[in-house]
């Protein structure tokens, strides 16, 4: 079933001279329940195609189709509630509130959407993230690994139709690295969220069923490994 | 320009709008220094010109001296020059008139006649010692006398006589007439002295003499000890030319001066107070912004003392620009402010003259500059060296300057529950920025407690002038003053003219009876006990158990009266039946209390209603003239009508009905005066046109129209001129507020974008962005109002306690100012917030994510 459409997606920086095209004309399909890594060097353009899909960046041209509904023809306030709902963003860089615990930074979204916290979902998410013995501890209290696992579990707590991870272990070790990709294919392969997964590290996309490759603005490969 | 102050200007062209920000705040700071400083020596340059222009420049002088004293001042080293008046004698002004006054003769010395001041209004001074020169407002006929007439002068030749009888003539050519002397007594015939005259010491053995001396010193310095030297040798009655010698500086015990400059010392250190926390504020903003800069700098081999210096330089850089536009537009400023007031204030401080006018001097502007400077280094020189000495690789994180503690973040759930998620962030934050925000608190906390102030002084400046000049609550009175020549019928035809008159939109008239009335004392309050006691007998020590006062009964025209009524909630038919003989009765009166000099203002009974009894005053064949007396039943009011004649009184006041007076049948004698009240919507115009109506009627001509409104414009003009002087300053104080406010929200803001952008990408709205920042700003204005709060009742209750001193006043908080100081805090804080918000959320999210990464 399709999930995600994307329809001659242009992305233009600067003006004249100095433009620069980040993404040119990529028009793509996603099926439910996929994980797809895209990758390319840096440059190429992947970390704005994930943004792009994520609502948080503006294409300069062409459209995005969640579950059939055009993602940028809504209003901002719309637009705001798309991503406190359908779309868990991860970013390399955690992003967390600093002045919230990991509990209150997990259960944000639900916050922000003025729902009761499902218990039981926290309790389960806090087991499979390892944080439970963390649960009241700020960002700074935490290692990067953690930290990085607490913007998987806010990513997650609301269910999203799609998780969308930006090199989210570029800035961990290894071993770090490998727990947060296991987590990610667990909860994809648990949950059947979509996945995808911005990398340029071909062992993380090896473990994808699709693999997207973008250089200069545009996709240059599209592959089902499995 | 090394590669430091390099680095530096180009990250103050970077913040470019908290750069100009910043030179805001030095501008205006070293405006309201140099604002403050030139108004002084603008108000000590007029002390001395008015000085000179009354009395000369001179610095001492003695009275009631001899020619050998003269002789002797005349040659010491520290004279510059002497010079004297010799007094000729005494005569009367009116010569057919043993009781009027005297003009003194005096004949001025060559340089008395040049240096004392004589305003001359026709003719010449006088250069004989026939010729005089007669000052104008001495009056009578001399005013009718033409430059060139002579006149023959009958006078005294001392000044101690038995029997007043003149034992001088001498015939004078009148050569001019002068306008009044302030250097001397003001009805003085000038003549010049004869050289070699030879003098006559009309005062015999005394060792006093004629002559009054007067001198010029080297140095001012030496007025008061040369003048105690002087006296310490010889029996002498020295004088100083203190007005003078306090323009030029030199004063002895000298309060007012003492007063002047601590005023203006208080008033630097607050402003100081402001600029130094907002130009800090901005350093300290700007240093924290860098500390990666500085961090990398430092790594790559910069010492603290470089660093360091960049921050100076920061703060040339600014002072550069700042001060002296600052000080341009602090003199002026003044200098417009005086060319729209100057006059005023001038008349206010000597009753006429040259207008108050701009002068700069060297001290003011070098004060102002000084300040400046030193207020900028300290600013810079604190957060500079505190960045100096954090490590390299602390300045490169910048760890330090993220610092949580998850004790002090808590937030109650509470919170959470009734303001949602972005109360609960918004009050975390709040939280957490704590440090960052104390300037912005500590100066909306100096200003809110400033304005609250002037306003409390405001407000109390107004009451007090009220009660001690106005006089009376209508705009126009009219009353006749010959009351043999006027019946109690002209009065009512006039009114019934005169209340037509253009812009009268009220009338009324009231005549006023004066009887006495025993009261008991258990109904008097104790003020009132205090003071009769005080007033009675010393010896006495027992309080008696009747006083008696007069009762002044106060017959209005029915309709005002009836009014009045409705306006206290009295009943018609207790208070306006002609059976009853019950009235209301005013007694908040207002006394000076001689033993203390406080102006009393007190209501005289404790209870509400009670029963008096009018009696009283011998008619000439020594019978009461009410007897029996009549009995009252008395309620006691709490105000007074509108529009009546007179508001102050110092004893109790019946207030009846016209209708009423014939049931008293008072005796003639009983009468005190009438009035006929209005109030206008264009008093100078009404009262003009009341004259005017008056003149043309039949009515006898004895009338006098006060326009009470015109009386009070010296009053509001002296209200006017403080006010302007208070909100001038307030308003720039408060700007700094503004300009420190803006700084810090914005620099807030613009520091936590990354986490604005992480909220918006997990989906928070903007109007939830506006939400929890509307909630950080009330956070802030609570903050900030519950301290500056409380102090600003308790700065308004001193403000309360001082004019206590001297007046009676009820304690009031200044409602107006408090509440616009109120709104002012959550505006001042809402606005730059919004502002600094908006720009952020214009930005795009992964932008803003991305670019403080790297």
């Amino acid at each position: 079933m399709e999930l995600l459409k994307i329809e001659n997606l242009s992305k233009i920086y600067g003006k004249d001279e100095n433009q620069v095209i980040a993404l040119n004309s990529v028009s793509l399909t996603i099926e439910k329940g996929e994980f797809v890594a895209i990758i390319g060097s840096s440059g190429s353009g992947k970390s704005t195609l994930l943004h792009i899909i994520g609502g948080v960046d503006m294409p300069t041209s062409g459209h995005v189709y969640l579950d059939g509904q055009d993602v940028y023809a809504q209003n901002s306030d719309n637009l705001a509630i798309f991503r406190r709902r359908q779309v868990g963003l991860i970013y390399q860089f955690y992003n967390l509130i600093p002045t919230l615990n990991v509990v209150e930074n997990i259960t944000l979204p639900v916050l922000m959407d003025k729902r009761e916290v499902n218990k039981e979902r926290l309790e389960e998410l806090l087991t499979l993230l390892g944080l439970t013995e963390r649960r009241n501890h700020l960002p700074n209290q935490l290692s990067g690994g953690q930290q990085q696992r607490v913007s998987i579990g806010r990513a997650l707590m609301n269910a999203p139709s799609v998780m969308l991870a930006d090199e989210p272990t570029g800035n961990l070790d290894s071993q770090n690295g490998q727990e947060i990709i296991s987590l990610l294919k667990q909860s994809n392969s648990k949950y059947g969220q979509t996945l995808i997964l911005v990398t340029h590290d071909e062992n993380i996309a090896l473990q994808a069923n699709r693999i997207i490759g973008i250089s200069d603005g545009r996709v240059v490969r599209d592959e089902k490994v499995r | 320009m090394n590669i430091f102050s390099k680095i530096t200007f180009q990250s103050l062209m970077k913040n470019r709008t908290r750069t100009i920000v910043t030179i805001i705040g030095v501008i205006l700071s070293a405006a309201l220094i140099a604002g403050v400083t030139t108004f002084i020596s603008s108000l000590q340059e007029y002390m001395l010109r008015d000085a000179i222009r009354k009395y000369g420049e001179w610095e001492a002088g003695f009275s009631l001296t001899t020619k050998e004293i003269y002789e002797r001042v005349k040659d010491d080293p520290a004279v510059k020059e002497a010079f004297f008046i010799e007094l000729l004698g005494y005569g009367l002004l009116d010569p057919e008139n043993e009781h009027s006054m005297h003009y003194n003769l005096s004949a001025y010395s060559e340089r008395a006649l040049e240096i004392l001041p004589i305003t001359l209004l026709s003719g010449r001074l006088p250069q004989s010692s026939d010729e005089i020169v007669i000052p104008y407002g001495v009056g009578g006929h001399w005013n009718e006398y033409n430059v060139g007439d002579t006149v023959t002068l009958e006078y005294v030749g001392s000044a101690i006589y038995d029997e007043f009888i003149p034992d001088n003539i001498k015939t004078y050519n009148i050569v001019g007439f002068c306008d009044t002397l302030w250097h001397t007594n003001f009805r003085t015939f000038i003549t010049a002295h004869k050289p070699n005259q030879t003098t006559q010491d009309s005062y015999g053995e005394s060792g006093l003499g004629n002559f009054i001396v007067y001198v010029k010193l080297n140095n001012h310095r030496d007025a008061y000890s040369f003048t105690r030297k002087i006296n310490a040798d010889h029996f002498v009655f020295p004088f100083h030319n203190t007005d003078y010698l306090r323009g030029m500086g030199v004063t002895e015990n000298d309060n007012f001066q003492a007063v002047i400059y601590s005023l203006g010392a208080i008033l630097i250190v607050l402003i100081m107070v402001g600029s130094v926390l907002l130009i800090y504020n901005a350093f300290a903003i700007s240093v924290s912004e860098r500390t990666r800069q500085f961090g990398i700098l430092s790594s790559v081999g910069a010492t603290g003392r470089q660093l360091r210096k960049s921050v100076l330089f920061e703060g040339l850089c600014v002072g550069v620009i700042g001060i002296p536009i600052g000080i341009l537009a602090g003199i002026g400023g003044i200098a417009v402010t005086l060319s729209v007031v100057g006059e005023m204030l001038s008349v206010l401080m000597s009753g006429q003259g040259e207008p108050l006018r701009i002068a700069v001097s060297w001290q003011a502007v070098v004060i102002a500059a000084a300040v400046g400077i030193v207020t900028i280094y300290i600013s810079a020189y604190i957060p500079a060296s505190r960045a100096s000495k954090k490590s390299a690789i602390d300045s490169i994180r910048q760890s330090a300057d993220i610092k949580i503690n998850p004790k002090k973040i808590k937030s109650s759930k509470l919170f959470e529950k009734i303001l949602g998620v972005e109360g609960m962030l918004s009050r975390k934050n709040f939280k957490r920025n704590k440090k960052l925000y104390r300037s912005t608190i500590i100066s909306l906390f100096v200003s809110v407690v400033l304005f609250v102030a002037a306003g409390s002084f405001a407000m109390y400046l107004r009451q007090t002038s009220e009660t001690s000049i106005s006089v009376s609550n209508c705009d126009i009175s009219v009353f006749f003053y010959e009351r043999a020549d006027t019946t109690d019928d002209d009065i009512i035809k006039g009114f019934e003219l005169l209340k037509n008159a253009d812009g009268v939109y009220a009338y009324g008239y009231q005549f006023i009876y004066n009887t006495l009335s025993p009261i008991n004392t258990s109904l008097l309050s104790q003020r009132v006990i205090e003071y009769e006691m005080w007033l009675g007998d010393k010896t006495q020590t027992q309080v008696p158990d009747e006083v008696e006062f007069s009762i002044i009964l106060m017959f209005m025209d029915d309709a005002s009266y009836l009014e009045y009524l409705t306006q206290m909630n009295l009943s018609e038919s207790i208070y306006y039946n002609n059976e009853a003989k019950s009235y209301p009765v005013y007694a908040r009166v207002i006394r000076h209390n001689f033993e203390t000099g406080r102006i009393e203002n007190y209501n005289m009974f404790i209870t509400n209603s009670f029963n008096m009894t009018l009696y009283d005053y011998l008619n000439e064949d020594n019978t009461l003239a009410l007897n029996p007396g009549i009995d009252i039943a008395v309620t006691i009011a709490d105000r007074l009508p509108d529009n009546i004649g007179y508001n102050q009184f110092s004893q109790p006041l019946m207030i009846l009905p016209y209708s009423h007076l014939m049931l008293f049948d008072f005796p003639e004698s009983f009468y005190m005066t009438e009035c006929m009240t209005f109030l206008s919507n264009d008093p100078n115009a009404s009262a003009a046109h009341i004259e005017s109506l008056l003149m043309e009627s039949e009515l006898p001509n004895n009338f006098r129209v006060t326009n009470y409104f015109a009386q009070e414009e010296a009053n509001r003009r002296i209200i006017y001129v403080v006010n302007i002087f208070t909100y001038g300053f307030i308003i720039l104080m408060s700007l700094i507020t503004v300009a420190n406010v803006f700084n810090t929200v914005t620099t807030n803001v613009s520091i936590r974008r990354r986490e604005f952008a992480m909220l918006k990408s997990m989906g928070m709205t903007d109007s939830g962005l506006n939400k929890m920042v509307t909630y950080e700003c009330f956070f802030y204005g609570i903050k900030a109002l519950l301290f500056s709060l409380p102090v600003s009742v308790l700065v308004a209750w001193l403000i309360y306690t001082g004019v206590m001193q001297g007046v009676d006043v009820d304690f009031m908080l200044p409602w107006d100012s408090i509440l616009i100081a109120t709104a002012g805090v959550f505006m001042i804080v809402l606005v730059t917030m919004m502002y600094a918000v908006g720009r952020v959320k214009k930005e795009n999210i992964i932008d803003t994510l991305r670019s403080e990464i790297a």
